[in-house]
Parts: C-alpha cells; sequence; structure tokens
C-alpha cells in the first residue's frame, strides 16, 4: 500500500468520523423530520433514516456548503424518504397488501399516531395527517424545526413564493381542524 | 409569518418534537444497522431496458391511434358522395304549387279594345274647364 493511498484512507476516515459526530448532533432532529416524511410509519422513516446516513457517509450524497448542513441533510432525508416510498409502491408484495387494505373498513383513529402519549399530540398528529404533503412538510419545518420559510423552500426544493402559499393556507387548515375536531 | 406569533401551534409542535426526539432510535443503532443493511442499486442495464420498452410503447400506441383517426379512400369517397346527395329539408318550399309565371308580353289588338268616343265641345274650343 502507498502512501498516498493510506493518507486518502486517513482522510477518508477522519471525514466520516468528523460526518458522524455532526450527525449526533442532528440525528433527533433528522428522526422527527423522517417521521414527517413518511406519514409517522416509524419502521419505514428507520429504514429511511438508515439509507441517507450511509448515503452521507459514503459520499454518494456530498453536502458542498451551499447551505447549512440541517438544510442538506434534511433534503436528503426527504429525497430518501420518497424513493422508500416509491420502491415500497413498486414491490408487488406491497400492492397486494395495499389492495386489501383499500377494502378493509377504514379505522376510527390513525394507528400510526397512537403511540403518541399525550392527547394534544396526538390531535396534532391527527390534524396534519390530513393536510397536503407540502403543507404538512412546510409546517413542520417551520414550526417543529425551526427553520425560516427560505430555508423550508430550500429543503423541499419549490420556490420561497411557493413554500409561504402552502405554509399559510396549510396553517389556516391545521388550526381549523384543530379547532374543531379532527374529524371534519 | 413568524412561527413565534403561534403561541398554541409551537407549543403542541413543540410537544410533537419532544416526543418524537424521545422515542428516536440511538444514532449507533442506526448506523449499525445500516452497516449490515445490503445496499440496492439499480442496474443501468435495467434502466435502459426500461427505458427502451416504454418507448417501444409510446411508439406503437402512437402509430395505432394515428391509424385510427385517419378515414380509408373508400370511406372518404363514399362520405363525399352522401354529401352530394344531401338537400336541405327547406327545398320543398321552393317549388311553385302550378301557379306559372307567363314568359311573354300579351299581345292587344284594336277590335278587343273599345276606347270612348271623345267630345266635340272639346275639341272646339280646346278648352274643357
Amino acid at each position: 500500500m502507498t502512501a498516498g493511498v493510506i493518507w486518502q484512507e486517513t482522510s477518508i476516515h477522519k471525514s466520516t468520523t468528523t460526518m458522524e459526530a455532526r450527525l449526533a448532533e442532528y440525528h433527533a432532529e433528522c428522526f422527527g423530520w423522517a417521521l414527517a416524511c413518511c406519514r409517522r410509519d416509524r419502521p419505514l422513516a428507520e429504514e429511511v433514516l438508515q439509507v441517507a446516513y450511509v448515503k452521507v457517509l459514503d459520499g454518494s450524497a456530498r453536502f458542498d456548503g451551499k447551505s447549512s448542513l440541517k438544510t442538506f441533510l434534511f433534503g436528503v432525508i426527504r429525497r430518501t424518504a420518497m424513493e422508500q416510498r416509491r420502491a415500497r409502491w413498486l414491490s408487488t408484495h406491497r400492492l397486494v397488501a395495499w389492495f386489501n387494505r383499500r377494502t378493509e373498513p377504514i379505522p376510527a383513529s390513525d394507528p400510526e399516531a397512537s403511540w403518541l402519549k399525550s392527547e394534544r399530540t396526538r390531535e396534532l398528529a391527527l390534524a396534519l395527517a390530513r393536510l397536503s404533503t407540502r403543507q404538512r412538510e412546510v409546517l413542520h419545518l417551520v414550526f417543529s424545526q425551526d427553520l425560516t420559510i427560505a430555508e423550508a423552500a430550500t429543503v423541499l426544493a419549490i420556490s420561497t413564493g411557493s413554500a409561504r402559499r402552502h405554509y399559510e393556507r396549510g396553517k389556516a387548515r391545521l388550526r381549523e381542524l384543530l379547532a374543531g375536531g379532527t374529524n371534519r | 409569518m413568524n412561527p413565534h406569533d403561534e403561541p398554541d401551534l409551537r407549543e403542541r409542535f413543540a410537544a410533537l418534537r419532544a416526543e418524537d426526539a424521545a422515542s428516536a432510535p440511538s444514532l449507533s443503532r442506526v448506523l449499525s444497522e445500516a452497516a449490515i443493511r445490503p445496499r440496492r442499486r439499480s442496474s443501468p442495464l435495467l434502466t435502459a431496458a426500461l427505458l427502451a420498452t416504454a418507448a417501444a410503447f409510446t411508439v406503437v400506441a402512437l402509430v395505432t391511434m394515428i391509424r385510427r383517426t385517419e378515414p380509408s379512400i373508400e370511406v372518404a369517397i363514399a362520405q363525399a358522395q352522401s354529401l352530394s346527395a344531401w338537400t336541405a329539408p327547406t327545398d320543398a318550399w321552393l317549388t311553385l304549387s302550378g301557379f306559372e309565371i307567363p314568359d311573354s308580353v300579351p299581345s292587344l289588338s284594336p277590335s278587343s279594345v273599345t276606347l270612348p268616343e271623345a267630345s266635340t265641345a272639346e275639341t272646339d274650343t280646346g278648352d274643357s274647364r
């Protein structure tokens, strides 16, 4: 093994370790965002997080420093969630499961939110589930992750104006749902 | 636009975030599971084959559609014939019911017209008043 290769491997190892340390910093927030991207499906969110972290650590998703690391990580998670959902949808097993599920009666409450402890939190999760994907994502990024609307737009790869529209409409709809109960 | 002007929503989201964070799997667990996870990479050959199949289907569908929309010559001739044989339902109003307009001026002879005789007084004075 030449000195050049050894140096390269050492620098890769170093950068991986640094990135792992930075991932640890944002891990809880990343999990929350993964849950939001996966409609609070925990197993899928964990799967998405695993794949997204591998992408970041092996360099197939590269951080170029144009945005903050948090914004970059959220973008990778969002794209990975979309890929995983697509892969699930395409798999025959899932298609059959989806077909069977459609024929079953719809449960009164969302079981994915049932593991949430507080009643208010469960209410919020159910109300969020009734918003459009974009509205839910923007509201989560702004309220839960403390991003600005412009940063949320970067994560979602949409214009700031569009993000603002989703934010306003989503907020109004969410207020409506929370005020009148989620059964409306 | 500021989320801080929505205290109720902010509080609810904060509670949700806290619950999510509390239930998050540890980073080491996620990374160790990620390490043993087989990575699925789509083969470029498979992608190319899928794209080629989709393109072939599109071409076949387009050709079929174009062929269906273009009528054959026989059908076009038949259509033209039927169009030329067509008459308007109001054409019947234009036919005359037995009355024919004379096509020449009737001739008049002196024996067929009786003219009144002119008075002599009027002729002499030349004044009718």
